[in-house]
């Protein structure tokens, strides 16, 4: 059952809230150990008062679209008194005094946070093995990466640990692990959700996505997180949207598919490609019309993408300097810049280090113009080559990513390799699209995903192309090897 | 090359108060060579009527009105604060 | 000093007083007096994941400077990142403005006139920048050498700034203190800031020698200490040419205690800010229609004002601008002459006694209308104008009222103030002088022009409270019935 389906049981009898989240807790008991979603899980008992208050609520005539789910969050949003670690020493104890907006929103329709889940440090990296803590497991081959960097999002959700979890997307970070881990992950059009509360790697390029097992999750729990905040400049005023209406098994209009040819000549995986094309496949015979198109500057993307990440990751991450939050030395005798760099040079962990060194790099003086002025630039190529394109088209269809998840330790010992795994998600974030990734394809007990892309703003029709999809696939609420053995 | 990471390396972690431990700096200077290196692949286009883009246009970016309200509790202020005096928070030296 | 070919150039930072609310947050922007980090919330506070928003207001307040220091302004508002790790820096970046690419300063290329000696001199301005006011770091010793750690209160942090650049037109400390003058007069009339509050205007100033560079003396945060830092600056440094030293390209704070310039440590650090444009901000299109609204609610400016000071009060060039300098004195000689007219003496007295002894004892306008209220001013005029009291009286009455903070009437009744115009009290104290001094008399008698000396000695017999010219018709009085009983004798 989706978090859809549960809240219309709970809304006709709230008393069924307990039991799902005594079965939740249970689970979460038997898989936790080995998956490792999770770096702070709120005690069961808290959790049961906060659902005896939305039951209350619910008693009183309270219609709250999330009323009694629990939801996973990124320990990189801000949650008031909860500790928020960034998956980094730097914030090990760091407890905001203030929640995020994502937060107040599914707060308010009765949505309850049971836990912050771990990620690549401050999202910087593609695995979850970044995390400071400790590494998190795909639950469908746990000896593999969940993708990241909102990989314990995508495996609580994956693993049944949680209905709903809240990642972030810089540059395919939701994407990425949903793709890896069989469920669908939403990156907004950029402004659409809230960025006020969100720890900030690259302002540009991120926002908050959900992570969900099934397309109606998606439709139900963007309604709560779209939308207007005058707390974020770059907050687009557009009316709140009622995603669920798109969830319609047949096309609300006459959908033109576009496939980038770059992204699937070389550097795929022969068992992506084949899912990717089974995929197209299916949604031609649904009517939609498909063609290739060539997009040549796309292979500078992934350089352009990650120069300016860094580059605002290294001014974003300035403020860790150790004295109002964050890993503090002693300062007593010390010049700040010594009592800085030490406070920043054990805080960090290695990839972040080199993320904002290289990232100062491409700001500094002598190397602007060559480095980040000429990213930007290329941007605006990007920028305008995909206007052209959506001007034309309703959706750009990707494989998510390039290959099946790789091994625990694989990918990461190479950075290039790290880099190359967000090849078809960071662009979208260059340019601001909304994106999400939805199950193609199970191989060898291993989930494979596609990404749709749309025209600013096209959430809704994404959703409807998505659920078409979803119905024709029978890819939902799919139940990774890990947990078969308790359900 | 090698030479001329080391160099801005030195620099960098200057500015940015970054310091690579010596059993990370190997790494670092040679993770640092590759990504420069794939950076550096952008050169490859002629950019020079291209206009840049810092970020994703917002038409009608979000202004404030001039209200006050009030903000934090000082004891959520000092929440995280490891050293504090008299409300005051403690900070490193300046001189 | 003339032929050092002295460069001044001045960055001044001015808070937009006028705010109730900072910069980029809802905090209030009355932060002086509160408990330390009392008054921020997260973003103020630089916390991870909170954001800036403008605060349109000061966007407005901008402008509407940009518009009185005659400046271009940009097409779009556009505000960077500026990198510099400092404990005072909530995220070790300020929010400020820059000209690069994708960056550019609110308004550029502005015009300012000062009036040095009567004489009218233009001063270019280079630009302007809306930026955040960083925290406030107290040093527990009160000294920042001897301070083994810092104190830092986050209370001013966000409030807005604007960073007023002038070009090294300034060619002496004169009128780099000037300049500050009008800058702070023209902000005043259009109501940004309030002078009252300390710490309101704070400078930066650049001074370069010929065969030096340029020195950069920081935070000075009051006219008068610009010129002595900028003139201090000018003796070290020419000393220093003259003994073959090289002045090297530093920065120095003014220590306001001692009155000297101290270098500021060597910075190991180079300086690079890595500008570019935050992301957190888009850039917000400068519309036609807000730079008239806000055009078209600029007031009356100190140049129109002196102007009109001339023509309608008939007042000299040099009295109008002195009045103009600073808008509370201006203000109060307008309210004067509301209450009891008389301009050109209101205003003399203004220029001449009331703005003196502000000066010599370092007070502000502000304080000094509280003790010397205009409806004391009038009172005095008046009593001067009924002989109650005579000119040099007023000139005495005026420094006692500033520094004891009695009102003008209870010195001029209470303390005998009064000018004596009892007749018959004047006779008295003329005849005691009329037998005092016969010689005196006689000379008088013969030469009109001598009884000056006795009217002398009446005043110095009365301590200067007698009525001069009733003193004067008394003893001429006197004088003809002494002649006319000596010819009668004869
Ligand atoms: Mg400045
Ligand atoms: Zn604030």
């Amino acid at each position: 059952m989706d978090g859809l389906e549960l809240v219309k049981l709970f809304h006709a009898d709230p008393s069924l809230i307990y039991e799902y989240v005594i079965e939740t807790y249970e689970l979460i008991r038997k898989v936790e150990d080995s998956i490792k979603s999770y770096i702070t899980l709120k005690p069961l008992d808290e959790v049961l008062k906060e659902c005896k208050i939305v039951s209350d609520k619910i008693k009183d005539g309270f219609k709250g679209r999330l009323a009694g789910l629990l939801i996973a969050v990124k320990d990189v949003i801000s949650t008031k008194g909860l500790l928020t670690t960034c998956g980094s020493k730097m914030l090990s104890n760091y407890i905001p005094p203030y929640d995020a907006t994502v937060i107040e929103r599914v707060s308010a329709e009765g949505g309850i946070i049971i836990g912050k889940t771990n990620m690549d440090e401050f999202a910087m990296g593609s695995t979850t093995e970044n995390s400071a803590f400790f590494i998190t497991r795909n639950p469908w081959d746990l000896s593999r990466v969940p993708g990241g960097s909102s990989g314990g999002s995508a495996t609580a959700v994956s693993a049944y640990e949680a209905t709903i979890s809240l990642g972030s997307d810089t540059g395919g970070s939701v994407r990425l692990p949903a793709s890896y881990t069989g469920t669908v992950g939403v990156k907004p059009t950029y402004g659409l959700v809230s960025r006020y509360g969100l720890i900030s790697y690259g302002t540009s390029l991120e926002q908050v996505g959900p992570i969900v097992r099934d397309v109606s999750d998606a439709a139900l729990i963007l309604s709560v997180l779209s939308g207007h905040d005058p707390r974020d400049s770059t907050s687009l005023k557009v009316e709140a949207v009622d995603y669920t209406t798109f969830l319609k098994p047949i096309p609300l209009k006459k959908y033109r598919v576009a496939i980038i040819k770059e992204c699937i000549n070389e550097g795929v995986d022969s068992s992506v490609l084949s899912s990717f094309n089974k995929s197209i496949y299916r949604l031609e015979n649904e009517g939609f019309e498909v063609s290739e198109v060539s997009i040549p500057i796309i292979r500078y993307a992934l350089p352009t993408y990650y120069i300016i990440a860094m580059a605002e990751a290294s001014s974003n991450l300035s403020r860790y300097d150790g004295i109002r939050y964050g890993y503090h030395v002693d300062v007593e005798n010390k010049l700040w810049d010594e009592a800085y760099t030490e406070s920043r040079s054990y805080g960090f962990g290695l990839e972040v280090k080199k993320r904002i060194l290289l990232g100062t790099f491409v700001l500094s003086a002598g190397y602007y113009d060559q480095y980040y002025l000429k990213a930007s630039k290329v941007r605006k190529l990007l920028y305008d080559e995909f206007s052209r394109i959506l001007s034309h088209y309703d959706v750009v269809i990707t494989p998510t990513a390039p290959s099946l998840p790789p091994r625990i330790g694989e990918a990461i010992s190479d950075p290039m390799k790290l880099y190359l795994s967000d090849i078809y998600t960071a662009t979208v974030n260059l340019i601001g699209l909304p994106a999400m990734s939805i199950p193609a394809d199970i191989v060898n007990d291993l989930p494979v995903g596609i990404q749709l892309i749309g025209p600013r703003l096209s959430e809704g029709s994404l959703i409807n192309i998505a659920y078409i999809h979803e119905v024709k696939s029978g890819l939902k609420n799919l139940i990774p090897t890990a947990v078969r053995p308790y359900v | 090359m090698r030479n001329e990471l080391t160099t801005w390396l030195e620099r960098i972690s200057r500015l940015a108060l970054i310091k690579v431990r010596d059993d990370e700096r190997e790494i670092v200077i040679r993770d640092m060579g590759k990504i420069i290196e794939f950076f550096n692949s952008i050169n490859e286009l002629d950019l020079s009527n291209v206009e840049p883009l810092f970020m994703v246009l917002n038409e009608k970016p979000v202004l404030r009105e001039d209200v006050a309200r009030g903000g934090l509790d000082v004891n959520e202020v000092l929440l995280n604060v490891k050293e504090s005096e008299n409300g005051f928070i403690k900070g490193p030296k300046t001189a | 000093m003339s032929n050092l070919n002295v460069k001044i150039g001045l960055e001044v930072h001015v808070q937009i007083t006028s705010l109730k609310s900072k910069l980029f947050c809802s905090c209030s922007s009355e932060y002086r007096g509160k408990p330390p980090n009392t008054n921020v919330c997260p973003t103020c506070l630089g916390l991870p994941g909170a954001l800036p928003v403008v605060n349109i207001e000061a966007v407005k307040a901008a402008l509407m400077v940009a518009l009185a220091l005659k400046c271009t302004i940009s097409d779009v508002l556009v505000f960077s990142r500026k990198h510099y790790f400092y404990p005072d820096l909530v995220k070790n970046y300020q929010i400020s403005q820059y000209d690069g690419i994708g960056s550019v300063a609110i308004a550029r290329n502005g015009l300012m006139t000062i009036n040095v000696d009567g004489k009218t001199k233009p001063i270019r301005i280079r630009r302007i920048n809306i930026e955040e006011d960083p925290g406030k770091i107290i040093y527990p010793t009160g000294s920042l050498l001897t301070s083994k750690y810092t104190l830092i209160d986050y209370n001013r942090s966000g409030i807005p700034l604007l960073e007023i650049v002038s070009e090294p037109d300034l060619t002496n400390p004169k009128e780099a203190r000037i300049f500050i003058d009008k800058l702070r007069s023209i902000l005043e009339h259009i109501g940004l800031v309030n002078p009252e509050l300390e710490g309101s205007i704070r400078v930066d100033a650049n001074i370069s020698l010929e065969g030096g560079s340029r020195v950069e003396v920081k935070n000075i945060s009051s006219s008068k200490d610009v010129e002595r830092a900028l003139t201090y600056e000018i003796i070290r440094q020419s000393k220093a040419l003259e003994h073959g030293e090289v002045i090297r390209r530093e920065t120095r704070h003014w220590d306001d205690l001692k009155k000297v310039t101290i270098s500021a440590r060597v910075k190991e650090l180079e300086e690079d800010y890595r500008y570019f444009p935050d992301p957190d901000l888009p850039p917000f299109k400068i519309s036609k229609e807000l730079i008239e609204e806000t055009a078209s609610k600029l007031p009356e400016l100190p140049d129109q004002r002196v102007e009109r000071f001339m023509k309608t009060y008939g007042l000299s060039e040099y009295l109008a601008n002195v009045l103009v300098s600073e808008k509370g004195l201006a203000d109060y000689f307008e309210d004067c002459v509301k209450i009891c007219g008389e301009p050109e003496s209101i205003g003399n007295i203004i220029v001449n006694d009331l703005k003196r002894w502000i000066d010599e004892l370092d007070l502000s306008i502000y304080e000094a209308i509280r003790l010397f209220p205009q409806k004391d001013l009038c009172q005095l005029v008046d009593l001067l104008n009924k002989n109650v009291i005579n000119i040099k009286i007023l000139k005495e009455i005026i420094p006692r009222a500033l520094k004891s903070g009695k009102s003008a009437s209870t010195i001029v009744y209470e303390e005998g103030y009064v000018d004596i115009s009892d007749e018959d009290v004047l006779l008295k104290i003329i005849d005691e002088v009329i037998r005092e001094n016969p010689k005196a008399v006689g000379d008088a008698l013969t030469n009109p022009k001598a009884i000056n000396y006795l009217v002398g000695q009446v005043m110095r017999k009365s301590k200067g409270r007698a009525n001069p010219e009733l003193t004067n018709k008394l003893l001429i009085k006197r004088l003809n019935e002494l002649s006319r009983a000596s010819s009668n004798a004869n």
